[in-house]
């Protein structure tokens, strides 16, 4: 079954084409949650309820991106868990960012990896680090924004689609996140020893 | 990367900058761009490091999910409370419009609503009371206003300022007030020819009744001639009464009009109110309670 088929029977009511659905999109829908909430726990949590929601809704689903419309709720249910905890007392959300730490992609069974040495790989866990810290660091729209952009790799078409925002939001919001995000590594960088300097500069 | 040039940038610039990076923008903007680029050395070391910002962004591994995230039946079950929802939500709608509906006829009805019901009003008071017909022909705006009091000739004008008296005056215990009634039915059977004779019977009639009442506990079973009887000794005898219950009369009959009609017509759809409205708080209540649990 193709996926336009998949989505039909789910809408009829057909759990079992919906978890085919799920299968399908899980790996995108949790890396998405992972890297706007931060950490794996809260992640999985809002891929669940995202999953659920969708799932309830899709009868709802009138054509168009799939990927798009999920991704939409997915990056809904994280909001409201960011904002369920904004609602806790000031300056937990900070605590809580240390408190559970940036996400470490470095279990080897769990990454996507090419062979290298272990130089390298230790290079790239501390620039993922880096980068995981100065995204937690934005403010949640900018971070939204810069996922679904970047690490994503997602037109802007699309991400305005995701976000339910025009493209000048998308442009303007993307932009500064860099921004942001290179001034943030740049201190990341002056506090890393000189082997995990990232030489690289030019593209 | 030490210099920092993004920092340096406009915000417009910026933009622009970082939209080239991803090839959105359009020829004719990215014409402009690559033509400041090639004298700008601000422009182009900025340039560089938003490219490197967004190239380690896209560097970014993903991970494998913790776990799978399939549904069973029972996550995505609805609960029976979810199920009433929908039910709940119509029925609230519902009750809140029939609330409002009432409440609109009722205001309806005691701003403009009179003039516009004399004919029906009219016409009932002539089929309750035959005796009543030539008063009620006779305008009907002012049948309208009293058809309670005036159609029943014989038996209104009497009645009322004994009932008054004896719910005002009185406790009256319920041998009393049985025989209050008796009389009462004794009175309404009086021709309608002594009807003129009745106002000025009543001051005199209507303490006497409620005197009878108080007097029911001692006098038991005293047939109703002997209470006609002491009626009429006890009115001579305690004439302040007799005074006091002519004030209330005369608040009996100045009420009447106003209240024959509105007191009959208008208590059944207060009550429909109260209800409805006190149905339609439940039902919003235990329909938000239930939006909230299910959440």
């Amino acid at each position: 079954m193709d996926e336009p088929e998949l989505i039909r029977y789910a809408q009829q009511g057909d759990l079992e084409s919906f978890n085919r659905l799920i299968q399908i999109y899980e790996r995108q829908v949790f890396n998405l949650a992972w890297r706007i909430m931060g950490d794996s726990d809260s992640a999985a949590d809002a891929t669940q309820e995202a999953f659920i929601s969708a799932y309830k809704a899709v009868g709802r689903f009138r054509g168009g991106s799939f990927r798009s419309w999920m991704m939409r709720i997915v990056t809904n249910a994280c909001y409201d868990e960011l904002r369920r905890r904004k609602r806790r007392p000031a300056g937990s959300l900070e605590k809580l960012f240390d408190e559970v730490g940036v996400p470490e992609p470095d279990d080897p069974g769990d990454l996507i990896h090419k062979p290298e040495d272990p130089e390298t790989a230790a290079e790239r866990a501390e620039l993922s680090y880096a980068i995981q810290d100065c995204l937690n660091r934005l403010p949640d729209d900018f971070r939204v924004v810069a996922v679904l952009a970047d690490v994503h790799g997602y037109e802007y078409g699309e991400v305005a689609r995701v976000i339910g925002k025009p493209l000048g939001t998308v442009k303007s919001r993307l932009a500064r996140a860099r921004a942001r995000l290179r001034e943030c590594l740049q201190r990341h960088r002056e506090l890393l020893p000189a082997t995990y300097r990232l030489e690289d500069e030019s593209p | 990367m030490n210099e920092m040039n993004v920092r340096k940038l406009s915000k417009r610039d910026l933009e622009r900058l970082s939209a080239y990076v991803d090839g959105e923008l359009d020829a004719r903007q990215t014409a402009q761009v690559e033509a400041r680029l090639e004298r700008d050395e601000l422009l182009r070391g900025a340039l560089a490091e938003l490219r490197q910002t967004a190239q380690w962004l896209r560097s970014m591994p993903q991970v494998a999910p913790p776990r799978h995230f399939s549904l069973t039946p029972e996550m995505v079950e609805k609960r029976p409370a979810d199920r009433a929802y929908p039910f709940l939500k119509l029925a609230s709608a519902l009750v809140a419009a029939a609330f409002v509906f009432v409440v609109g006829i009722d205001a309806f009805r005691s701003t403009k609503g009179w003039s516009a019901l004399p004919a029906n009003l009219a016409q009932r008071s002539v089929a309750e009371a035959p005796g009543a017909a030539a008063d009620a022909g006779e305008g009907e705006e002012f049948a309208a206003e009293q058809p309670m009091e005036e159609a029943p000739e014989a038996a209104a004008p009497l009645a009322e300022p004994a009932e008054e008296a004896t719910e005002q005056g009185f406790a009256a215990e319920a041998e009393a007030v049985q025989q209050t009634q008796q009389l009462e039915a004794e009175m309404s059977e009086m021709p309608a020819g002594e009807s003129e004779g009745q106002p000025e019977m009543a001051p005199e009639e209507s303490p006497a009744i409620g005197k009878t009442s108080q007097g029911a506990d001692n006098l038991g079973e005293m047939g109703e001639e002997e209470a006609g009887g002491e009626q009429r000794a006890e009115a001579e005898v305690v004439p302040t009464v007799t005074a006091s219950s002519e004030d209330e009369v005369t608040l009996a009959e100045e009420e009447a009009p106003v209240r024959g009609p509105s007191v009959r017509q208008v208590e059944p759809i207060r009550l429909l109110e109260i209800g409805l409205a006190i149905l339609c708080i439940v039902l919003i209540s235990a329909t938000l309670l239930l939006r909230v649990s299910s959440r």
